[in-house]
């Protein structure tokens, strides 16, 4: 294929609506700074042109190519955890940065993407055999949980949830068994003690005082509580740009990162998240419909599965800030400051067009 | 083409599934989202407000005071203070070296303010020196450049240019305690010292003025962003006190070195001129802040430096309380103006004796050598005989003597407008049976009689008793605050002199005794006299020890050979000039000796600089 009929081939309206969104995020990291392109707007515009690079590289790699390689691309990402976690320096208490001298990156919010990619290629490679129990279940489980348990150790338990989340839906899109999902679902609840005493202290506390927000404004629920008023305060059109006084006079905590849609709300309103909302829908039902024309399994699967992971993020974010989950660090999708999960999911969008693009490709005889 | 083509179809209902599961997520975080921006919208606008809106206030400017002439007794002062905005102590000992380079700053001193920064206010700057005089200010603002971290804060501070002079009457300024926080909350959050004494007390409200506002947009850190708006402060009242500062300065330096209290009030309107109490204090350390150990050596001063004595010294009037026995005398027909009692020098009765002041053993009275003369009223006051009040209060009776004393305003407030005025104590037969138990003693009348025994008075009743003399009897109120038009205010006088008419035809008779007592070669006070101007007094002397019946016997012994505390208090009241008075005075010098040969002197220089 060409770069002409990549061009002609490519859906540009659809990447146009990633990057509306991103620009948002950057006009939110704008106002921040108080109307300053430094530290973070001029640095996330870049993180954008590398991310829409990346996404039509991705696009043009052929789907067989993709498919070929995830296990290796899996490996691979396995394998960067695995240094981070045990060579790269701690930082407030985490270890999830790889430092690449040139740049740092994390290695988890990668993996994001390529741990559905595998299951995905899993779950397509056995779906012409047996329904056995082993390769069903156990085995695919066993690719999620590894890079789940190797993030949590990090820690990051938001990233390891929204992987491990990602990883079940793909098993409920695959064709699981309801009840196999009923008996993990109870066996979970059960044994929710005993992942209990896996959490470090400050997560078990983020959650019990979740339970209790009332308490401790000051202390452990400020970051809620803060982020509630910058939201309740915006009201129905917000405070207008660059007007937001939260988010300005430094009230929000780590505002241009996992709470940057606190700033969204202060300065916009209700109506601008709204907004923002009818993007995000129009993006997945768009990108599912992408997913479904394909020819082969493996693309809808990973597409569906990677939408859905989408939607999981901002969910998990907006519940967080809006306080209806504990505080877990999810950024938003394509708006928060971080380059690696922008450029994640990027690549995340090249391969789900890069599936359109070659969706005539049969993976069958690979 | 695919082996099993259901598992399209099981794909399809399952993302159509999860969608459903989305959409009921994404329901749920909107209606939370309502429920926040919309619904509760209100409260968390009000909340983002409080978090970003500090209220500061504006400190108002105290009103001055002055004396009658205008002259200022207490201003406001500008006053310069430098500041550190550091984050630790490095910073700190780096700012405060850098510093040193301009103005002086003591090495123990510094080591405290490195010592104490623990202990600040985070976000707020932090005080380093306070009173900086105008060259350090110009030295420091002319290199701040150098000092980046330093800033420099103007203020305002109470000064009394008078210091010691007029202390007690003007006041001075205090933090306000915890009780005035509670009760005024306002005091809390402006920072300022309130009246605690004299003036700057009893006129607070109008002295303070009214705060300022500065709303003020902070973030979180505490830091101002910039101001939103401003209510300027109201400036406090000015007020102007009746008192003459160059009269202050002179009975202040009469009572140098002396423990007691000088009260000079216009006879025509009451307007107290002069008021002094001695010893004083400088209401300028007050501010600046001083030691405990200042503070303990000024509450344990046995001379009492704290209290103005001229309002809340209550003393036996002594022999100034003739004049009021004898009023009560003529008033009550128990003796006319020119019959005379028969004294000796020494009145027996069945459980003691009671000598006149003069008393010899040898001599007896010494203006009659065999030991007993009659009196007449005038002689009685100028010489101020102790056998005629004997005789004359035992005839009178305690209740016709406590009845005209109080008409005079003995026994209760005077009402001036300064806080902290005791009453003193005119006794009565229910009095005592009720404060003491026991019943009253005819000897105890005969004691009230010549102004000892229970009866106490303040400096300033008997200045006021004395200006009634002086006046013949017009209805005047004792004030201080020239500014104070409204003397309908005065209750607690409003009936004192119900019953001066009364009197009225008796006034000639005190003033020409208290004529002859100075101006005539009898008199108590003739030491003293002036030719200009002429004056009129009456002397006491008030014993605080029992003299025993041995000590008489052998001989009295004389002040100055007591200890101090056992010296006799000496007292003064007087007015001038005799004829058209202007002034009536009180002198009051605790343990000094003898009325005639101390107070009296004083007395005159007073009239002498007045008139």
């Amino acid at each position: 294929m060409n770069i002409f009929s990549l061009v002609y081939k490519i859906n540009w309206l659809f990447i146009f609506l990633l990057i509306l969104v991103s620009s948002l995020g950057v006009g939110l990291l704008y106002s921040i700074a108080g109307g300053e392109w430094n530290p973070w707007a001029l640095n996330q515009i870049i993180r954008i042109l590398i991310g829409v690079l990346l996404l039509l590289f991705a696009a043009s790699i052929n789907i067989k190519i993709w498919y070929k390689n995830s296990y290796y691309i899996y490996f691979f990402c396995i394998f960067l955890i695995l240094i981070t976690l045990f060579f790269s320096r701690e930082i407030s208490g985490a270890t999830r940065w790889l430092d690449l001298y040139f740049f740092s990156m994390q290695p988890a919010e990668i993996l994001k993407i390529f741990v559905i990619l595998t299951l995905a290629k899993y779950f397509h490679s056995i779906k012409l055999q047996s329904f056995d129990i082993k390769h069903r279940i156990l085995f695919p489980l066993l690719i999620l949980l590894l890079p789940v348990t190797l993030v949590f150790k990090q820690p990051d338990l938001g990233t390891a949830l929204i992987i491990f989340f990602s990883g079940i839906v793909v098993f409920f899109l695959a064709g699981v068994k309801a009840k196999v999902f009923l008996g993990a679902g109870i066996l979970g609840t059960i044994s929710m003690p005993v992942l209990w005493s896996f959490l470090k202290d400050y997560q078990k506390s983020r959650i019990i005082n979740f339970l209790d927000q009332q308490s401790d404004v000051l202390g452990a629920n400020y970051h809620i509580t803060q982020s509630k008023i910058s939201l309740g305060s915006g009201g129905l059109f917000g405070k207008g740009f660059l007007q937001g006084t939260q988010s300005h006079l430094s009230f929000v905590p780590e505002m241009q990162t996992d709470f940057i849609f606190s700033v969204l709300g202060e300065e916009f309103g209700f109506f601008g998240i709204f907004m923002l909302f009818i993007i995000y829908a129009i993006i997945m039902f768009w990108a599912i419909r992408i997913c479904l024309n394909s020819r082969n399994y493996f693309s809808k699967i990973f597409g569906i599965s990677f939408i859905s992971s989408f939607f999981l993020s901002i969910f998990v974010n907006v519940g967080m800030v809006t306080g209806i989950i504990p505080v877990v660090g999810v950024p938003l999708p394509l708006c928060s400051y971080g380059g690696s999960a922008m450029i994640s999911y990027f690549i995340g969008f090249g391969i789900l067009l890069s599936g359109y693009n070659f969706r005539d490709n049969k993976l069958e005889n690979i | 083409m695919y082996k099993y083509p259901n598992l399209d179809k099981l794909l399809l209902r399952r993302t159509f599934l999860l969608g459903v599961g989305k959409g009921i997520l994404l329901t749920g975080v909107l209606g939370r989202l309502i429920y926040l921006q919309i619904v509760k919208s209100n409260q968390y606008k009000l909340l983002a407000n409080k978090n970003r809106i500090s209220l500061r206030l504006l400190n108002p400017i105290r009103g001055k005071i002055s004396d009658r002439n205008g002259k200022l007794l207490a201003i406001n002062q500008n006053t310069f203070r430098v500041l550190c905005v550091v984050d630790n102590k490095i910073e700190l000992k780096k700012a405060l070296f850098n510093l040193s380079k301009f103005i002086f700053l003591n090495n123990i001193e510094t080591q405290k303010i490195v010592n104490d920064f623990e202990k600040k206010n985070k976000n707020m700057p932090y005080l380093i020196k306070e009173n900086l005089k105008w060259n350090e200010v110009s030295s420091i603002s002319a290199n701040s450049f150098l000092i980046p971290t330093i800033i420099i804060e103007s203020g305002l501070q109470r000064k009394y240019p008078f210091k010691q002079t007029s202390a007690h009457t003007i006041g001075y300024l205090g933090p306000p305690t915890n009780n005035e926080i509670k009760k005024e909350p306002i005091l809390g959050l402006m920072n300022i010292n309130v009246g605690r004494f004299g003036m700057e007390e009893h006129l607070e409200k109008r002295l303070r003025g009214i705060p300022g506002t500065r709303h003020l947009e902070v973030n979180a850190h505490g830091r101002i962003v910039r101001e939103i708006r401003k209510e300027n402060s109201k400036k406090g009242n000015n007020v102007k006190l009746s008192i003459d500062i160059e009269l202050q300065k002179k009975l202040y330096s009469l009572l140098k070195d002396k423990s007691g209290s000088i009260v000079a009030i216009n006879v025509n309107n009451g307007e107290v001129i002069g008021m002094v109490s001695s010893p004083s204090f400088d209401p300028n350390f007050f501010n600046q802040g001083f030691s405990t150990e200042d503070w303990k050596t000024l509450i344990n001063d046995p001379l009492a430096p704290l209290v103005n004595k001229s309002i809340s010294g209550e003393y036996s009037p002594g022999s100034t309380f003739k004049t009021i026995v004898l009023l009560s005398a003529l008033k009550n027909n128990i003796i006319k103006k020119n019959s005379s009692i028969l004294c000796t020098s020494k009145l027996e009765t069945k459980d003691r004796s009671f000598y006149c002041w003069c008393h010899k053993k040898k001599t007896g009275c010494y203006a009659a050598r065999n030991h007993q003369r009659n009196v007449r009223p005038k002689l009685a006051i100028a010489q101020s005989c102790d056998c005629f009040f004997y005789e004359l209060a035992k005839k009178i009776g305690i209740n016709k003597i406590a009845e005209t004393a109080k008409t005079f305003g003995i026994g209760k407030k005077t009402g001036i407008d300064i806080r902290g005025e005791k009453t003193g104590l005119v006794p009565t037969k229910s009095w005592k049976r009720k404060n003491i138990g026991k019943s009253w003693h005819v000897g105890e009348t005969m004691i009230t009689g010549v102004g000892q025994g229970y009866i106490t008075s303040t400096p300033l009743q008997l200045a006021l008793v004395t200006a009634l003399i002086a006046n013949n009897g017009k209805k005047i109120f004792p004030k201080i605050n020239l500014d104070d038009f409204n003397l309908e205010k005065n209750v607690i006088n409003d009936d004192m002199d119900e019953h001066h008419s009364d009197y009225e035809e008796y006034f000639p008779i005190i003033r020409e005794g208290m004529y002859d007592a100075v101006n005539k070669h009898i008199g108590t006070a003739y030491k003293s006299r002036l030719s200009k101007p002429i004056f009129a007094g009456k002397t006491g002397t008030v014993q605080v020890r029992v003299i025993t019946e041995e000590e008489r016997e052998t001989e009295i012994i004389p002040n100055r050979e007591l200890p101090f505390e056992q010296r006799d208090h000496a007292l003064f009241i007087g007015f001038a000039p005799y004829k058209n008075p202007k002034v009536a005075i009180s002198v009051i010098i605790e343990h000094g000796g003898s009325g005639s040969s101390q107070a009296a002197p004083i007395a005159a220089k007073i009239f002498k600089k007045i008139i």
